[in-house]
């Protein structure tokens, strides 16, 4: 109980609050400028963090999430431009609610739905986390190596949609986290004699390339989306929205459950939340004739999803210290920066700071429904700002952001290659989340994987010897073997639908 | 897009071969069971494996679906954009200390956004405004040692 009290005194601190309604304010923001994504804000976020402490830092980073994912919805119902990516699976829902002349009804409704997932979402993260890791508190190297393996397994398998193309990433990420001195050994690898490598690749301006630089020069080079002029005026947003709220309240409820479990899988996102619960709410819609005219069903339900997605995916990633998406892959940089190390320990060693995190979960989704009630009647100005000066501004703030981290130009030199790196991949076709979450967890998967052979001098059974380990053993193989099964015998006649891209 | 995937699928084949032959040269720690190398190599041979795989895949034709937006030919003006974006970063690394951070990020957005089709106006407004938002808030709010703007100070010394 005091730990409780001292996380809400932490939280409830002017200056923490402070920080929330800036970070969902910037949130929303970002989600409603097409060509900004969450993932994208939450890399720009991380060197402002740096200064902060640890939990205005994570809640300055989980409003941030939240607000943009809802805004993501505002462009998409405005021009039928998802925001982010999460929007995409019921942009012409919104969008047909609004060349109907009620853009307010979407949003409106999309953001009540928004609240009520995260809502939901943070209760399953506040009851589950700390069960969860009670019983992680009794996993060995074995145990953690299987649920990293298992964790990356999914990220390259089934979140993108292009298995060969997700391991090929994900063994990038991987390779890329063994630069620097051997953990066991001291031996430098890949170093090619820099002192700068000694230490490794420093993540987030990797983080920040990876997902920011390549989506500059994936916007230059492809062209920024089209702003069509001629946005009508809204009626109001909250007239009959309840009454819709409560009609829909078993699609909101349904994509909020759906929306959090799909989250707490590593490697799957808001986007691909959303895209299944809108299938599940076509599946078993109340009428299936409104789908792609405005159907307020899907878009209740994948509103919600995506949302309650983003806090199911913090379950692993506080748990287990495997990252649920991209977004809580950057998190996890920030949590050891901030002396907080992700894994069951963490409910013992830092309660108070842990709480803390969780209450701003809560605190964040509540405060977006006033705020998003107001963005909501700016958001029409906001969509329009002119995407010839956002790139610019956008590769600025990376620039100053990857060097005000070490204060050192070689990090804003690594932020460059990596976005390179990132640019070519996405061209080609390959997907940078599993490279993203190879190079978070390469160090916990090696190290586990060399300390349980260690331990038994080179058995491999040893990675089956407790039950745990072997049932995600025989998991992580199962994912393996039907991967390799599907790739030898293809589908026939569907295509496989290319990957989500980061919310 | 399948011939494509063979080219890339031999390109990461041959890089990741590259890697693990690199890896299998780290030395072994004395009283270590295992060398430094012993998990690069694992996964050099697993790029190599999935690089193979891609071009297998294209052989086949399974990949020419996956493409997406990379399949759309990029135009001169796009590339043009694509490598300012670039040249840009390098340029402001490599001159920003000699200039001072105000001019250097000024003249990177706005170059930049009229590149990116800006009119003068516009980029001017977003060029001023941009770099001296990241000053203020990097280097007075936050503390970050940026490169200084003697001028600069000269004119507002807070």
């Amino acid at each position: 109980m005091t730990a409780i009290a001292g996380a809400f005194a932490i939280v409830l601190d002017p200056a923490t609050l402070l920080v929330i309604v800036g970070a969902s304010l910037l949130g929303m923001l970002i989600g409603s400028i097409p060509g900004l994504t969450a993932v994208m804000g939450t890399a720009l976020l991380v060197p402002i963090t740096f200064f902060m402490d640890p939990v205005p830092a994570i809640a300055a980073m989980v409003a941030m999430t939240a607000t943009a994912i809802f805004a993501g919805d505002i462009p998409g119902a405005l021009l039928r431009i998802p925001g982010t990516p999460a929007s995409a699976a019921y942009v012409d829902e919104a969008y047909a609610l609004t060349r109907r002349g009620k853009p307010e009804v979407g949003l409106g409704l999309g953001l009540v739905a928004s609240t009520a997932g995260g809502l939901v979402g943070s209760i399953f993260l506040i009851v589950c986390a700390p069960l969860l890791a009670r019983i992680a508190l009794g996993f060995s190297t074995a145990e953690y190596f299987w649920l990293a393996l298992l964790g990356l397994s999914c990220a390259a398998f089934i979140g993108t949609g292009k298995p060969l193309k997700g391991l090929f990433s994900l063994l990038f990420g991987l390779a890329v986290s063994t630069v620097g001195l051997d953990p066991a050994s001291g031996v430098p690898r890949f170093t090619f004699g820099s002192i700068d490598l000694m230490g490794g690749i420093n993540l987030i301006p990797a983080l920040i390339g990876l997902f920011a630089i390549s989506e500059i020069m994936r916007g230059a080079l492809h062209g920024a989306p089209a702003v069509r002029e001629g946005i009508g005026t809204f009626g109001r947003v909250t007239a009959g929205l309840w009454q819709r709220a409560r009609e829909h309240g078993r699609n909101i409820a349904r994509g909020s459950v759906v929306g959090t479990l799909v989250g707490a899988l590593p490697g799957a996102g808001a986007d691909i939340a959303a895209w299944i619960a809108y299938a599940i709410s076509r599946r078993f819609a109340r009428r299936p004739q409104d789908f792609g005219k405005g159907s307020l069903e899907g878009l209740a339900e994948a509103g919600a999803a995506n949302n309650s997605s983003l806090s199911g995916a913090w379950v692993p990633t506080l748990v287990f210290g495997i990252p649920g998406d991209s977004i809580t892959a950057i998190v996890i940089g920030v949590l050891i920066l901030k002396g907080m190390e992700p894994g069951p320990a963490i409910f013992i060693k830092q309660p108070e700071m842990i709480y803390g995190v969780l209450i701003s979960f809560f605190l964040a989704n509540l405060l977006m429904l006033p705020l998003g009630l107001a963005f909501i009647r700016v958001a029409r100005h906001v969509v329009r700002v002119p995407p010839t000066i956002l790139p610019p501004l956008v590769l600025m703030a990376c620039i100053v952001g990857a060097f005000s981290l070490n204060n050192s130009l070689f990090d804003v030199w690594v932020m460059l290659a990596f976005g390179v790196i990132g640019w070519l991949m996405e061209e080609n076709g390959i997907p940078v989340a599993p490279a993203i979450l190879g190079l978070v967890l390469g160090g916990m998967l090696e190290f586990n994987f060399t300390t349980t052979l260690i331990k038994s001098d080179g058995d491999l059974l040893a990675f089956f010897m407790r039950p745990v380990a072997a049932g995600l053993g025989v998991v992580t193989l199962l994912v393996w073997a039907v991967t390799l099964f599907r790739l030898v015998r293809p589908a026939r006649g569907a295509g496989v639908a290319a990957g989500p891209r980061e919310a | 897009m399948a011939r494509s995937d063979i080219a890339l699928g031999l390109v990461i084949a041959g890089l990741s071969t590259a890697f693990a032959v690199e890896a299998s040269g780290l030395p072994t720690a004395p009283g270590t069971e295992f060398s430094a190398g012993f998990v690069p190599m694992i996964l050099g041979c697993g790029g190599a494996l999935a690089g193979l795989g891609i071009a297998a895949e294209g052989w086949r034709g399974a990949g020419a679906d996956q493409q997406g937006e990379a399949g759309q030919p990029p135009t001169l003006a796009g590339l043009v954009r694509c490598l300012s974006v670039f040249l840009a970063a390098i340029l402001y690394g490599l001159f920003a200390a000699r200039t001072g951070f105000v001019p250097a990020a000024a003249a990177v957005i706005g170059g930049l956004a009229l590149v990116f089709g800006a009119s003068l106006r516009l980029a001017a407004g977003a060029a001023v405004a941009g770099s001296l938002t990241l000053f203020l808030v990097f280097s007075h709010l936050l503390r970050v040692p940026l490169p200084p703007t003697p001028w600069l100070s000269a004119l507002w010394p807070f």
